[in-house]
């Protein structure tokens, strides 16, 4: 190198971040001031490949761009492709056409390729004397069915064995093959399965019960797996272990807070073993002592015995037996009330109790709804959602019109008296708000404005009238629930990430039904008879009460006996 | 083409080659003798033999040519007035290891078979460099303490490469010629490799194999009586066509022909598609879903119910020649496979050996009323550790040398311009790929290093651009760039000075290119066009689990 030109050093290496100016051809000395021993590139190509000989050739043409007119068509020859003379129009269709904005598409070949069974030609033949064989009458199966068939049988062989690739199982006989019909497996198949097996099974028989359809190798976890190249598509886990080491830690991490919580679960179920145990115990004993009392007293009567009448009954104990906790003791007091002696004079029964809270609310209630009447005379809000919705009905409303059932929990005091947690809006009963403790307003107002329509229009509501000959009826008005559905989670399946779901716990609900009648619906508005019907049976089966058709539609008229 | 008969030597042994002159019947796999080809007559490796109907026929490889040249040839090809070459004994030192570890089909044994029966393999270059850089995964995995073999740096690093590009895609093959015990292997030697089938365990596969053992045991016997005993014994103890028998199982292409849209293609490598194709007439692809039939009428039939009209995935890019679709190879599992599966036929390099998930496949198309047809693809990985933006690159053989390739290639450089990053195709190259590689390459540089408006006139003392600044400009690594100005010899040292001199015959070229591409209509990939974000994936979809 440095005998090439002596008047220089060795150049520098090139460093990325060095300027490197540019020129032309003409702008610098053509002479090559430092013949520079490059070192060989690499090209990027295996070693042994690297010198075969098209490559070179090929190489060398690149390079030899002007100069080497005859290298300049060097190539590398591959082995010819030839056009087919399949039907290519009738394989594939036209047809196609290119949507406007970009295809986005997330079907799976599965998905696109209909019954999984092709049919090859040893099916075809005997799908033809099959149908030569048929019954008279019976109409011939088509290969379309005949491969729904064939696909059951393979599916259901694969779900029902799915090692037969190493362990050779007897194929299924067909009888264990039609157990698997269920209310999905169309007439055909069901028809056509009985014809068709024995060939089935001479398929299976030929490859070892293997089945049918030509399948990739996969690894089997085997040693041999490596040595052999047509195993392919393995999972990565090598790398896994190493890279994921953290991620093994939490693992671990979360199998231990599992375990704990097991045990714990586990140690309550014997704690509750324990106390049932004990239970059974007390019961036995309690029972002994009735019927040892029974002998007792049979004996004194017998004996004409008087006195010690209070062996017979257990004695209220005043203090807590020390073994006993607060709650044994409530308990026990409890069990002993229907024993304890009748009622004194001071004690009012439930009964009472309840009926008189009762009627303070509805007073209450009445003199607030009067005094929003009297407040709001003269006034008319015009709010969207007023804070005290203009009172369509006098309360009490006459007669002929429908009286909500509960409405209590609709009037709004004005100002709002006080507020009440959303608890007490959901138990509209006046006797169970009463029983919850007297120091809180009992009255289950709303506060929360606007009242949302859905909750107004879903009170039940009733209108008694009187027909001819004095006969009472009551109309039924019954909520109609307009439903929306916020939780759909539909979309979660369309997740980027799998994982993610694992953490989501999807709800399926019982609303199936009724999605399917709200879509039915809406498809078939153009026949508006089943669609009322439809939506009637909705509302039936989510308001969960009895058969009725909804009060908008037509009042069902209920005779009552007056 | 002065015959193949130098060159490959240079990678082999030192040791002596053995060469006589030999009979037909003595030909075994591992031989090197001299086959017509095109007019001429090259030195090829046996690489599997036949026998059909009293005739033989051999698969050979020609030395110095690329394996898809590789052919079936009948006896009569085969020049026997040339001595042939034998394949060399293993080297006494590690014959001991070979002995000791040889013993049971122990699966620790396994592990240290790796190295001996690879570095035994004197006398075959291609075999002998192959195990060297034989898949790292396996190695690291099963002979991880083996300091003595060669792991090339960058694909040590490397477990996945689906692209390829673990070197030479066959893992399987070198510890196969371990994994596989002596004893077992003498039944069905060398016979069995052409069907396919041979050697495989398998249930299905015991009637041929057996078959094949018949045929072959005859045919060691002739062989065996006209050896030498000592020959016999050396023979037998290297195991020279025996263990060659499975671990090449793989050099060997295992299909014929496909039947794949209105094309019928000849396959070029191996290709792990299930067994039963081998040696199939024709093997026919769904030009949609790729699915693979070996009888017509099921593949009639699967078009009759096939409704797929285009990659499964998203459109990404569309001008009025191509499309482009981003398929994930995990959501489209079975889509993904039955590419690689199809484009293995037409990579060497490329290595099924693990799953698709971690990979992105982009797919050019073309459109017509039938649909999108396939034409190329590169695939990339989700998140490349050592920087690279294409990992296996194919423009399918039906429709080559049309350009495609240079777009599939400026395609994948746009998705790094989008990412902001800089890219670099993961090795090793294919000849094909490199040779597509260093033209994009030229005319990507030439076009930026001669055009004023994107740099400052020639010697313009405002601004000089720096290696770095072009691989910005380009989405090329630095070292990418720093080489291909030294591929073209664009880089000279003047005055202590780097400088990058425009030779004026790259000018020319240019202009004669693009003139061409005037008269021919440009096909370039329009940014514009591409509506693309780079992808985020969550550490668990990037992996692979299940
Ligand atoms: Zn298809």
């Amino acid at each position: 190198m440095s005998r090439a030109a002596g008047r220089h050093t060795r150049p520098k290496k090139l460093n990325a971040k060095q300027n490197v100016p540019i020129f032309r051809e003409d702008q610098v000395d053509s002479l090559v001031d430092y013949d520079l021993q490059r070192a060989a590139i690499d090209t990027g190509v295996e070693k042994a490949e690297e010198s075969e000989y098209h490559l070179q050739q090929a190489i060398k043409a690149a390079e030899a761009s002007k100069a080497d007119a005859k290298i300049k068509d060097a190539y590398i020859p591959t082995p010819p492709t030839i056009a087919s003379d399949i039907q290519y129009g009738v394989l594939y269709p036209k047809g196609f056409q290119q949507p406007a904005t970009y295809i986005r598409f997330s079907a799976t070949v599965e998905d696109c390729s209909g019954v999984a069974y092709c049919m090859d030609e040893e099916d075809e033949l005997a799908l033809k004397l099959i149908n030569g064989r048929l019954p008279a009458g019976q109409v011939p199966c088509t290969e379309d069915q005949f491969e729904e068939v064939m696909n059951f049988f393979e599916e259901t062989a694969q779900a029902k064995q799915p090692f037969a690739a190493v362990d050779s199982p007897p194929v299924l006989p067909l009888e264990e093959l039609q157990e698997q019909f269920d209310d999905d497996t169309p007439a055909y198949v069901r028809i056509f399965s009985k014809y068709i097996y024995d060939h089935w099974k001479s398929q299976r028989t030929a490859t070892g019960n293997r089945p049918l359809a030509p399948r990739l190798k996969f690894e089997t976890g085997q040693e041999s797996d490596d040595s052999d190249p047509y195993v392919c598509f393995r999972r990565r886990e090598l790398r896994q272990i190493r890279k994921t080491r953290n991620r093994d830690a939490q693992s671990a991490e979360k199998l231990r807070k599992l375990r704990i919580e097991l045990e714990t679960a586990r140690g309550m179920l014997l704690m509750v073993k324990r106390r049932e145990m004990l239970r059974k115990e007390c019961l036995e004993g309690d029972r002994q002592l009735f019927e040892q009392r029974i002998a007792f007293r049979d004996t004194k009567r017998k004996l004409g015995m008087k006195g010690d009448e209070d062996l017979l009954i257990n004695q209220k104990k005043q203090r807590l037996p020390p073994g006993m906790t607060l709650n044994q003791a409530a308990l026990a007091q409890q069990l002993r009330m229907p024993m304890a002696p009748g009622p004194g004079p001071e004690l009012r029964t439930l009964e009472d109790v309840t009926a008189a809270r009762e009627r303070e609310i509805q007073k209450e209630i009445q003199t607030n709804v009067e005094k929003h009447i009297r407040w709001n005379e003269g006034f008319v809000d015009k709010t969207t959602a007023p804070l005290t919705p203009e009172v369509e009905d006098d309360y009490p409303s006459p007669d002929g019109l429908f009286r909500e059932a509960m409405a209590a929990t609709e009037y709004l005091p004005t100002p709002p008296a006080s507020i009440s947690d959303d608890e007490s809006q959901q138990r509209p009963e006046g006797a169970e708000v009463a029983m919850k403790g007297v120091s809180r307003p009992p009255t289950p107002f709303r506060y929360a404005s606007p009242a949302d329509e859905d909750t107004v229009a879903q009170m039940p509501a009733f209108r008694r009238r009187i027909g001819r000959g004095g006969r009472v009826m009551i109309d039924r008005k019954l909520p109609r629930v307009k439903r929306d559905f916020p939780e759909d989670d539909r979309f979660k399946f369309d997740s980027d990430d799998d994982d993610e779901m694992q953490d989501v716990d999807l709800q399926f609900d019982n609303l199936t039904y009724a999605r399917m009648s709200q879509r039915a619906y809406l498809l078939g508005n153009t026949r508006p008879t089943d669609a009322q019907a439809m939506s009637a049976r909705r509302a039936q089966l989510e308001t969960g009460g009895p058969s009725q058709s909804p009060a908008t539609v037509n009042p069902q008229i209920t005779p009552v006996p007056s | 083409m002065a015959g193949g008969d130098h060159g490959s030597e240079a990678n082999d042994t030192p040791e002596p080659v053995i060469k006589s002159f030999a009979t037909l019947n003595q030909l075994q796999i591992g031989v090197k003798a001299f086959v017509e080809k095109n007019g001429e007559t090259r030195k090829a490796e046996i690489l599997s033999i036949k026998q059909r109907n009293a005739n033989l026929t051999f698969y050979v490889h020609y030395v110095e040519f690329n394996k898809r040249l590789d052919e079936w040839v009948s006896a009569e090809r085969i020049d026997l007035s040339q001595e042939v070459e034998w394949p060399a004994p293993e080297k006494p030192e590690k014959k001991k290891t070979t002995v000791t570890s040889k013993g049971p089909p122990s699966k620790a044994a396994t592990a240290k078979t790796v190295t001996t029966t690879t570095t035994t393999k004197a006398g075959r270059a291609r075999t002998e460099s192959r195990p060297g850089s034989a898949t790292p995964d396996l190695l690291t995995a099963k002979a991880g303490n083996d300091r003595k073999r060669p792991v090339p740096s960058k694909a040590g690093g490397k477990e996945n490469s689906d692209g390829a590009l673990a070197p030479d895609g066959d893992p399987a093959a070198v510890t196969t010629q371990a994994g596989t015990p002596l004893p077992t292997l003498s039944q069905e030697d060398s016979m069995g490799l052409g069907s396919g089938a041979g050697g495989e365990a398998t249930p299905t596969a015991t009637a041929t194999a057996t078959a094949m053992a018949d045929g072959a045991t005859k045919k060691e016997e002739k062989v065996a009586g006209i050896m030498e005993p000592e020959e016999e014994i050396e023979k037998l103890r290297t195991g020279g066509s025996m263990v060659q028998n499975q671990a090449q199982l793989h050099l060997v292409r295992n299909l014929n022909k496909l039947q794949m849209g209105k094309h019928i293609i000849e396959p070029w490598y191996f290709s792990p598609y299930p067994h039963e194709f081998a040696d199939l007439d024709m093997v026919y692809i769904d030009e949609f879903c790729l699915s693979y039939f070996s009888s017509k009428k099921a593949f009639e039939r699967h078009r009759h119910k096939c409704e797929l009209r285009h990659p499964p995935g998203n459109e990404i890019y569309r001008d009025d020649f191509v499309s482009f679709f981003e398929v994930d190879g995990r959501r489209q599992r079975t889509w993904c496979r039955n590419l690689c599966l199809l484009s293995k036929l037409f990579l060497d390099h490329k290595t099924l050996y693990y799953d698709v998930d971690p990979f992105l496949f982009y797919c050019m198309v073309t459109r017509d009323e039938h649909g999108c047809h396939l034409v190329g693809y590169f695939s990339k990985e989700k998140d490349s550790a050592e920087g690279y933006n294409l990992a296996c690159i194919l423009t399918l053989p039906q429709y080559q040398r049309q350009g495609l390739g240079r777009l599939l290639i400026a395609f994948s450089y746009e998705l790094s311009k989008r990412e902001g990053k800089l890219g670099s195709p993961e090795k090793p190259l294919s000849d094909l790929g490199l040779l597509g590689y260093r033209q994009y390459w030229k005319e990507v540089l030439i076009e930026l290093l001669s055009d004023p408006a994107r740099l400052p006139p020639p010697g313009s003392a405002s601004h000089t651009p720096t290696i770095a600044e072009i691989a910005s400009l380009t989405s090329m690594t630095e070292k990418d760039v720093h080489e291909q100005l030294e591929v073209l010899k664009l880089l000279r040292y003047h005055k202590g000075q780097w400088i990058i001199v425009v030779r004026e015959e790259l000018l020319e070229w240019q202009e004669k290119r693009r003139a061409k591409e005037k008269e021919k209509g440009a096909r370039r990939i329009d940014p514009s066009k591409l509506q693309w974000k780079p992808p985020v994936f969550t550490a668990s979809s990037r992996t692979w689990n299940w």
